[in-house]
């Protein structure tokens, strides 16, 4: 990862111009938060347990980003230095508790299935990241397509990682019964993929297929250059 | 920490990798076949064919995650070499953890389940750490944890076998297996301290059905520790200090609630003791490099077995011990490979402290939770 | 002898780290060597038992009395935020080299889950002040403790050739995987 830059450290970017398609675009899946950065990994392993939860944990999350980036581009460059970190993490949190407040009232079972990772979602590494190292800097739509693009990479993760998990664990998807399908009888899942050893070997797996494979396409290229 | 920047697996004799490997598959062949004798003369031909079956299921599944995987190592360079990938083949490498692996299931698994668990075993025990002599954790007990953790409580097991013993028929079970096989044997001492009754006192785990098809005859397993020794593949510390311990803290803990000599004897000759003895606890990559190591490992791993087995409902606390301590066994090597072998009073004596401070805790706290 | 109990499951049973998953991103990124393992444990004990005591009081004594409940996600992680900074000031004086070394991790402490889930956790199982302690401490340590043995596995994991992809972060997890496993063998003790 010598080249590329985490989230998290400060990126310069021109102050003019900006690839909003890229912007939008590459956090799915060039440079997924998740896969690639490894950030936001508490709720991509806590909730992923079956693809409902993490579908909605995901917009949750998504929501709360999108919002926090756009505010903090706004109030970025009127926050003295030194107490910046606070003031973020207060828009987190005041973001994030209208999130929980929403959900209670209009999604119940969502609610209690969450527990309390929605409110854990001000300590998720993504958000405050993004806040710092790209909102505070730049122009608020850029802010706002940054948010966007990051939060749907982070809904891609979830979905992936709750999908496979709640696969091969029950044999089946089940979307809060609005839709499913079963893929093989229940005797012969392995209900380890729902509890937490499950996860991680899962988002382990997957991070490692997705390194091996971009590796491998890196090594190709060279070879063609070369050639 | 300054870590040897050897190459694993580290034994202590110029045997190499091929040669242990082989040692280690003539040793668990020789298990298996005794195994599968023993219990079709007592259990009769389904029982025995179902064995053959899993240990063929077990090897065909790690072999096929072994050529998956050198496949996609070859993707980068395109070195796809035949005769590299034959030779996989016939230094056993492919088959060996999953022979063991069946070896140490119940022989009422199905095999659907004893295939994913040797898959489960060989990718993330092992390959996907690099391979043969790469790993941190023994596979079989990676393969043994998953297996209680993922088909545990499962309804997936191959039904009217005769193997499976109720637990109220203890006695009968080891008679059946015992005296045909093992001449120390505490046999003669529970038939005279008792009998059923007093097996039930005290903290040990309901007899689980028909135990690890490998664990039939301690005897053939002690043999096979022998001849791994001999040929140098296996070093005889840790499986001897293991169950030593074992017995020790079970004799002390017998002692605290009244129960006579037979009660430690139980205790080793039950729960797979003597296989995690022979085939796990002496795999030498994934235990500490020197003699003062491996003693604080063995006595580290009773340890924990013994707490494991008091304490909480499992019945792998064998399994769970062995992969609790190959977590340490990075630090283990670090505290005592610093000290110079001049310092042999220090070495004794650490062992002798974590011997005291094991047997204390264990007793101590089983006692204290009762 | 409850307290026993509750120290043993917050430390091994329900290790905060691997049974739920809070804490996983320093594990995986402070881990690379035993000192800088240690030395975010230690501060993490410290951050977690002060705050975990704090929040207990502001919520109890404060919030509550105030019908403020629903404030607690903002004024929980003011808190330990404000902690964590005043951790890093002191250790930029006392220890600079341990400063230098945790680097970007040490302010995202501020955002590490088991800091914040732990004193969430602490409310929601309505503990009395001295279970708080009591848990805060168990849960520190179980984190300390796992970090620490993960940090000698990773540098044990430097000197083998695990394939291209998976060296760094995707062993790591599978390490993890199992060493959860391991400690799935604790289920059960000390009740």
């Amino acid at each position: 990862m010598s080249n590329q830059v985490s989230p998290t450290e400060t990126v310069n970017v021109p102050t003019t111009k900006y690839n909003y398609k890229a912007l939008l675009t590459d956090g799915i899946l060039k440079e997924n938060p998740v896969f690639k950065y490894m950030l936001a990994l508490c709720p991509a392993l806590a909730i992923t347990s079956n693809t409902f939860n993490s579908f909605g944990l995901g917009i949750i999350t998504l929501i709360v980003l999108v919002t926090t980036n756009t505010a903090i581009s706004i109030i970025g460059r009127f926050v003295p230095n030194e107490i910046r970190i606070p003031i973020y993490i207060t828009v987190i949190a005041v973001a994030v508790t209208i999130m929980e407040m929403l959900t209670h009232a209009f999604m119940p079972a969502l609610f209690s299935a969450l527990g309390l990772f929605i409110a854990l979602v001000v300590s998720n590494c993504l958000v405050l990241g993004r806040a710092e190292a790209f909102a505070s800097k730049n122009s608020v739509v850029a802010s706002f397509c940054d948010g966007l693009g990051n939060g749907l990479g982070f809904l891609f993760a979830m979905i992936v990682l709750g999908f496979f998990r709640e696969l091969l664990g029950t044999g089946a998807i089940d979307f809060d019964g609005i839709f499913g399908f079963r893929l093989f009888p229940q005797e012969y899942a392995i209900p380890l993929f729902i509890q937490p050893m499950g996860a991680f070997a899962t988002l382990g797996v997957i991070v490692g297929i997705t390194a091996s494979v971009s590796i491998l396409k890196n090594h190709k290229k060279t070879q063609k250059k070369g050639a | 920490m300054k870590f040897p920047l050897k190459s694993a697996p580290h034994i202590q004799g110029k045997t190499k990798n091929s040669n242990i490997l082989a040692t280690v598959l003539k040793a668990a062949l020789f298990v298996a076949v005794w195994s599968i004798f023993n219990r079709f003369f007592v259990f009769g031909i389904e029982t025995a064919l179902h064995i053959v079956f899993m240990i063929i299921a077990a090897c065909a599944a790690g072999t096929a995650a072994h050529v998956i995987f050198y496949y996609l190592g070859t993707l980068k360079n395109n070195d796809f070499n035949f005769s590299k990938f034959t030779q996989k083949f016939t230094t056993g490498e492919t088959v060996v953890t999953g022979l063991i692996l069946a070896l140490a299931m119940q022989s009422t698994s199905h095999l659907y389940a004893v295939v994913i668990v040797t898959l489960f075993a060989e990718i993330m025990g092992k390959l996907i750490f690099g391979g043969y002599g790469q790993n941190i954790f023994n596979p079989i007990a990676v393969g043994l944890v998953f297996n209680a953790l993922a088909f545990g409580g499962t309804t997936l097991t191959v039904g009217a076998l005769p193997d499976i013993v109720s637990a109220a028929t203890p006695l009968a079970w080891l008679n059946s297996q015992n005296w045909i096989i093992n001449p120390y044997t505490a046999n003669n001492f529970i038939l005279s301290s008792g009998g059923v009754l007093s097996m039930f006192l005290g903290t040990i785990p309901a007899f689980v059905g028909a135990g690890a098809i490998g664990e039939t005859s301690r005897l053939a397993l002690v043999l096979a520790l022998c001849y791994m020794c001999y040929k140098k593949a296996a070093d005889w510390t840790t499986p001897v200090i293991y169950v030593g311990v074992v017995f020790i803290i079970a004799a002390v803990y017998g002692f605290f609630i009244g129960a006579g000599f037979w009660y430690p004897v139980i205790h080793i000759l039950t729960g797979g003791v003597i296989f995690g003895a022979v085939f796990l606890a002496s795999d030498s990559v994934t235990i500490p490099f020197n003699r003062q190591g491996k003693a604080i490992f063995a006595i580290l791993l009773a340890m924990f077995t013994m707490l494991i087995r008091f304490n909480t409902s499992h019945v792998e606390g064998v399994a769970f011990s062995i992969i609790l301590m190959n977590m340490m066994v990075p630090f283990i090597d670090s505290k005592t490979l610093n000290i110079t072998s001049k310092k042999i009073g220090a070495k004794v004596a650490s062992v002798a402290i974590t011997f005291a401070v094991a047997l204390i805790f264990v007793v101590g706290f089983t006692i204290l939770f009762s | 002898m409850e307290y026993l109990s509750l120290f043993i499951g917050a430390t091994l049973v329900t290790n905060i780290i691997l049974a739920s998953f809070l804490g996983i991103c320093p594990v995986i990124g402070v881990s690379k060597k035993v000192s800088s393992a240690l030395g975010m444990g230690g501060a993490v004990i410290f951050v977690t038992v002060v705050s975990s005591a704090a929040t207990w009081l502001i919520y109890h004594l404060l919030l509550v009395g105030l019908g403020l409940e629903f404030m607690r996600t903002i004024v929980f992680i003011l808190i330990v935020a404000s902690l964590v900074q005043f951790v890093e000031m002191f250790m930029k004086k006392f220890t600079p080299a341990l400063y230098k070394v945790l680097g970007v991790f040490l302010p995202l402490m501020a955002t590490n889950c088991a800091i914040i889930g732990a004193a969430l956790i602490n409310i929601d199982r309505d503990f009395t002040f001295t279970s708080t302690i009591v848990h805060a401490f168990g849960v520190s340590i179980g984190f300390t403790l796992v970090i620490f043995i993960f940090s000698t596995i990773r540098e044990r994991l430097e000197t083998s050739n695990t394939p291209e992809g998976f060296k760094g972060v995707p062993i790591a997890l599978v390490v993890v995987t199992i060493m959860a496993m391991g400690f799935f063998g604790f289920v059960g003790l000390g009740s």
